[in-house]
């Protein structure tokens, strides 16, 4: 675990975000029962995915927030950026401070409703981010990072 | 100089024949229908496609205009919409000087000039006359910007030192001194590939594989041709044939790999006839072509790694290819990696980094004495090994400031792990068949060539450390070999899969900047002490 965790906001904003796209895992469940009006299939299959999409929907709801809210830390210091997610896959990625170009916050409706905001600094190829932090923090993050990178330019 | 000139006027003429080459699917699906139905409408259509594709031409010709001045070029263009496109000398990555058919035959050449990122950040000068080409390159060249200045009073051997990656660390500490005024003619040193060499290499190119496949399509596209008529008018012919349908699949298999083979070596030979780097200050020059002489030019700090393939067919006789990877963008080109030694033995390697990256360690890798000895370690530590001796385990300082180099293999808890990989890749979908498919059973036999396969990578892995560099050895089929910079790693990551938890093992990812992307360099199942070490180094 690094020092820094995001913010605990981040497991009802996550439960939200998750309880409205996992509203997808019940589209097969309907194709299916759309199937049996058409007298194609019985009405047993279009039932059974149901259950499952239903135990899917609120292991993912219930569970999954928590779970990925307690793997996620990252830490900032002049070195660099460091961040560990994962559940299964524990991944730990550093990103140096002086290959950084530019960093940005962004925030959706409902981070926006739990105060949270996005963090997310790309260097010469790719980007990285840190999800859910609260607002001012991540501004306050966004000048410091800035502000070292100011002072350790390089080329590319 | 600095006012806006035109192109030489043959643009519109080589704008044209760009119009049609990309249209040439379009125009032999027109021919195509057009030979079924007898109406005189089609020509039409395509002639009015022509006269529209030089008025085009012509017109893209008149609007495009490029103005060099100080130190930078700036150019106009766009039929409808007009572009400007400003580029600044600092931001050149690799200039790009190339000489197809028609432009030879009215003397001129083709400049392009990448910069870096995604985006149409890429200008193509397509008809110069050769002395502004070069004056262009000039103006543009990377040696009179700032920021190589620095040791402009420094003997010339420490000059090309600093060209080196590590310069850009004091990037930042501007120093004002005096303009450099080296002449850029001074040939220290050149690389060419010899004739015997280019055969070599056609002959052992892996392509034919592509091509063959690309045959194979337009083969199975031509299903219309080959009837039963056209089939026996071939077995007439050639009257030893016992059984015509076998034979004719047999045929015709054997003559897609010959055409595909010798089209590959033909388009080998093409484009890398007459190969030669040189170094000239602080830019690496190469130039290659058989038909189209291509000649880019890279200054050395843009360089962002150095890697090298042995091909399958390459690997046997300890030949491989070296190649520059740059942020210079090539928008349409699948091979984003610049050609630096088309087919060098391995054992050359470390003379040729001498002769052209003086300062880049790790030519070599891991000696197959210090693997012997890192294999004997009792621990999976990073190990640090000189030349020839090796320290008891519990001397291994953690890394200090000395300029020593580290090297870690995959540890033998890894070796099981090694083995299995490749086999899921056979294992799941036969299972999965299994069920319908009962004769899927014998995909076991594949399990032997699978775990040759992993035997060998884990072998092939290793990984080692300097003060200023990284490189890595690892297999993705053909063995790979790259040289990374320190100061050219743009992130650094591991990941753990659960089941690695318990072994303390750990993937490991390089990511460096290629063309617009990001190239991730993988290497897998390393030790938590090695991979403790490694972050450290890259926080140092």
């Amino acid at each position: 675990m690094l020092e820094e965790r995001i913010h605990p906001n981040a497991i009802p904003a996550w439960r939200l975000q998750f309880a409205l796209s996992g509203l997808f895992l019940f589209i097969p469940a309907a194709f299916l029962y759309f199937l049996h009006t058409k007298e194609v299939v019985a009405l047993e299959w279009a039932i059974g995915t149901a259950i499952i999409a239903i135990i899917i929907y609120a292991l993912i709801v219930t569970f999954l927030p928590q779970l990925r809210w307690s793997r996620w830390s990252y830490q900032v210091d002049d070195k660099g950026i460091q961040m560990r997610r994962g559940i299964i896959w524990v991944q730990h990625t550093e990103v140096p401070i002086n290959r950084i170009q530019h960093v940005d916050t962004r925030q959706g409706p409902i981070y926006r409703s739990y105060g949270l905001s996005v963090i997310r600094f790309s260097n010469a190829a790719t980007s990285h981010e840190i999800p859910a932090l609260e607002e001012d923090l991540s501004q306050k993050l966004k000048d410091k990072i800035t502000d070292m990178v100011r002072l350790v330019k390089e080329d590319v | 100089m600095f006012e806006f000139q035109r192109l030489h006027w043959v643009v519109s003429i080589t704008g044209v024949l760009q119009v049609i080459k990309q249209n040439v699917l379009t125009l032999v699906f027109l021919f195509i229908v057009g030979s079924r139905n007898e109406s005189s409408y089609l020509i039409w259509f395509v002639g009015v496609g022509l006269i529209s594709a030089f008025g085009l031409g012509i017109m893209g010709w008149f609007r495009f205009k490029y103005q060099l001045l100080e130190d930078e070029i700036h150019i106009h263009k766009g039929i409808f919409v007009q572009k400007k496109l400003y580029i600044h000398k600092n931001r050149v990555q690799v200039t790009e000087i190339s000489a197809g058919i028609i432009q030879r035959i009215f003397g001129l050449v083709s400049l392009t000039i990448q910069t870096a990122g995604g985006g149409s950040e890429r200008a193509v000068l397509s008809a110069l006359d050769a002395e502004t080409a070069r004056t262009i390159v000039d103006v543009l060249n990377p040696k009179n910007a700032e920021e190589s200045d620095i040791n402009s009073e420094l003997s010339q051997e420490e000059q090309q030192k600093s060209a080196l990656p590590d310069q850009g660390e004091h990037s930042h500490t501007k120093l004002t001194s005096p303009l450099n005024h080296e002449p850029h003619t001074n040939h220290n040193s050149e690389w060419t590939l010899s004739n015997k060499r280019l055969l070599y290499l056609a002959l052992t190119s892996g392509e034919f594989g592509i091509i063959a496949t690309i045959l194979g399509t337009i083969l199975g596209q031509l299903s219309d041709f080959i009837t039963d008529e056209n089939i026996q008018w071939i077995v007439d012919r050639i009257p030893v044939i016992q059984q015509p349908g076998l034979f004719f699949v047999l045929f015709s298999v054997v003559s897609v790999i010959m055409v595909s083979y010798l089209l590959s070596i033909l388009s080998s030979i093409v484009r890398y006839y007459g190969f030669t780097i040189r170094k000239v200050g602080k830019e690496l020059h190469i130039s290659r072509g058989l038909l189209e002489r291509i000649q880019t030019t890279v200054p050395y700090h843009r360089i962002q790694a150095i890697s090298s393939t042995e091909g399958l067919l390459r690997q046997p006789f300890g030949l491989e290819s070296l190649s520059i990877i740059s942020a210079g963008h090539q928008q349409g080109q699948q091979q984003r990696s610049l050609m630096l030694a088309p087919l060098i033995y391995g054992h050359e390697r470390e003379a040729f980094f001498q002769q052209f990256f003086e300062g880049w360690e790790l030519a070599s890798g891991v000696n197959p004495q210090n693997r012997q000895a890192l294999k004997q370690a009792p621990s999976d530590f990073f190990s640090r090994l000189d030349e020839s001796t090796v320290l008891p385990q519990n001397m291994f300082p953690h890394i200090t400031e000395s300029p020593h180099q580290m090297y870690a293999i995959a540890p033998k808890k890894a070796f099981l792990r090694y083995l299995r990989r490749p086999n899921y890749l056979w294992l799941f979908p036969a299972l999965v068949g299994l069920y319908w498919l009962p004769w899927l059973v014998w995909m076991t036999l594949l399990s032997i060539p699978a775990t040759l396969y992993g035997w060998t990578a884990y072998k092939d892995t290793e990984l080692g450390v300097s003060s200023e560099h990284l490189y890595i050895r690892y297999r993705a089929l053909a063995r790979k070999h790259i040289w990374i910079p320190k100061v050219r790693l743009q992130s650094i990551g591991n990941s753990q899969h659960i089941f690695q938890k318990g072994k303390k093992l750990y993937h490991v990812r390089f990511g460096v900047v290629s063309g617009s992307h990001e190239l991730s360099v993988r290497v897998k199942d390393f030790s938590s002490d090695a991979i403790h070490e490694l972050m450290k180094w890259f926080r140092k």
